[in-house]
């Protein structure tokens, strides 16, 4: 495999771009999920030969950049300051939304981390069960578990907040 | 998939309104990251180039030095079919020597000479001095046979040298 051609980039960042920075805020607030995100697009750039599979490179390179950064004391601190100041949206809130956004945040964030990380993955990066449990180096079984655990978590919550809204 | 199968239709319910969530656009300038992204992947071939550069630098510089300094006299060592060392040879290092330091004809010179050469002959060459005379071997053999010829043959040349051989007589 060559370089990396630099018009490759744009159509990467318009299929991953939004998915990588939901993604990075499963640990990071807003503003260091989205340096994390370019962080990796510039280092994606600067490989010697593209990678066999880019999409399953760019979210394990921002959850390895993620987690690294979340361990970083003065990005923990910094990253609770500014989530206790103000608390970024996670989804765009449209009309034709079957979950309002605000409300499917709030039940995502409700969610063990574990689970959260593999909903994100399946669904807003459109990763196969099978990709996510190479990215995470655990089995399929582990994977899916995951997943509809986190599922049934969202609709105990979303059932949850209809019969307290409906009260 | 087919462990996908196995979710519950309220679980599929579930997934299916989540998927319809957009998830927000991250807040990275399209613009700037293009420009860097460009830039990083130039960066790469120059960081190349400087590399290769610095170890071919490198390499000329050891092979200067290793070059550059006097080689040792050495020994060399023989072995004989069976192996055992039998002599041993001191070498000494071969010493070029300074242009012109020996020769009886110095730069410019030498033009002259030829001219005058051309121009008298042999006699216009310098006389060799006793030094150089000494220094040399006497002449060949076929010379000091020559000289054992009587001073009366000696006329017949070759002839009378070929006489004395076959004869062995010295008249």
């Amino acid at each position: 495999m060559g370089p990396i051609d630099p018009s490759r980039l744009s159509r990467w960042f318009d299929a991953y771009g939004a998915a990588l920075s939901l993604y990075a805020r499963q640990w990071l607030e807003a503003g260091l999920a989205d340096d994390i995100v370019q962080d990796v697009f510039i280092r994606l750039m600067s490989q010697r030969a593209e990678p066999r599979n880019v999409k399953a490179w760019l979210f394990r390179s921002v959850r390895n950049a993620a987690i690294s950064g979340l361990r970083s004391g003065k990005r923990r601190q910094r990253h609770e300051e500014q989530a206790a100041a103000r608390r970024p949206a996670w989804f765009e809130a449209r009309a034709e939304d079957l979950i309002d956004a605000a409300t499917a945040q709030d039940a995502m964030m409700s969610l063990p981390s574990d689970q959260r990380e593999v909903l994100v993955l399946r669904i807003w990066a459109t990763m196969t069960l099978r990709d996510i449990a190479e990215l995470l180096d655990e089995p399929v079984s582990t994977v899916f578990s995951r997943y509809q655990a986190g599922l049934e978590g969202i609709r105990n919550r979303l059932v949850l907040s209809c019969r307290t809204k409906n009260d | 998939m087919q462990n996908e199968e196995r979710l519950t239709p309220a679980e599929r319910e579930v997934e299916a309104a989540l998927g319809a969530l957009r998830a927000a656009g991250c807040g990275i300038d399209r613009d700037r990251l293009m420009f860097q992204a460009g830039r990083a992947s130039v960066r790469r071939p120059l960081h190349i180039w400087q590399g290769t550069s610095a170890v071919l630098c490198l390499a000329l510089a050891v092979s200067l030095a290793v070059h550059s300094r006097p080689q040792p006299a050495g020994r060399d060592e023989y072995a004989s079919a069976d192996g055992s060392r039998t002599s041993t040879a001191e070498v000494v290092p071969f010493e070029t020597p300074a242009v012109g330091s020996g020769l009886p004809i110095a730069g410019g010179q030498y033009l002259r000479l030829r001219d005058e050469v051309l121009a008298r002959g042999l006699d216009a060459l310098p006389r060799p001095t006793a030094a150089s005379v000494t220094a040399h071997e006497p002449g060949p053999q076929i010379e000091r046979l020559f000289q054992q010829v009587p001073r009366a043959s000696r006329r017949w040349g070759l002839f009378g040298l070929e006489r004395l051989v076959s004869t062995g007589e010295q008249s």
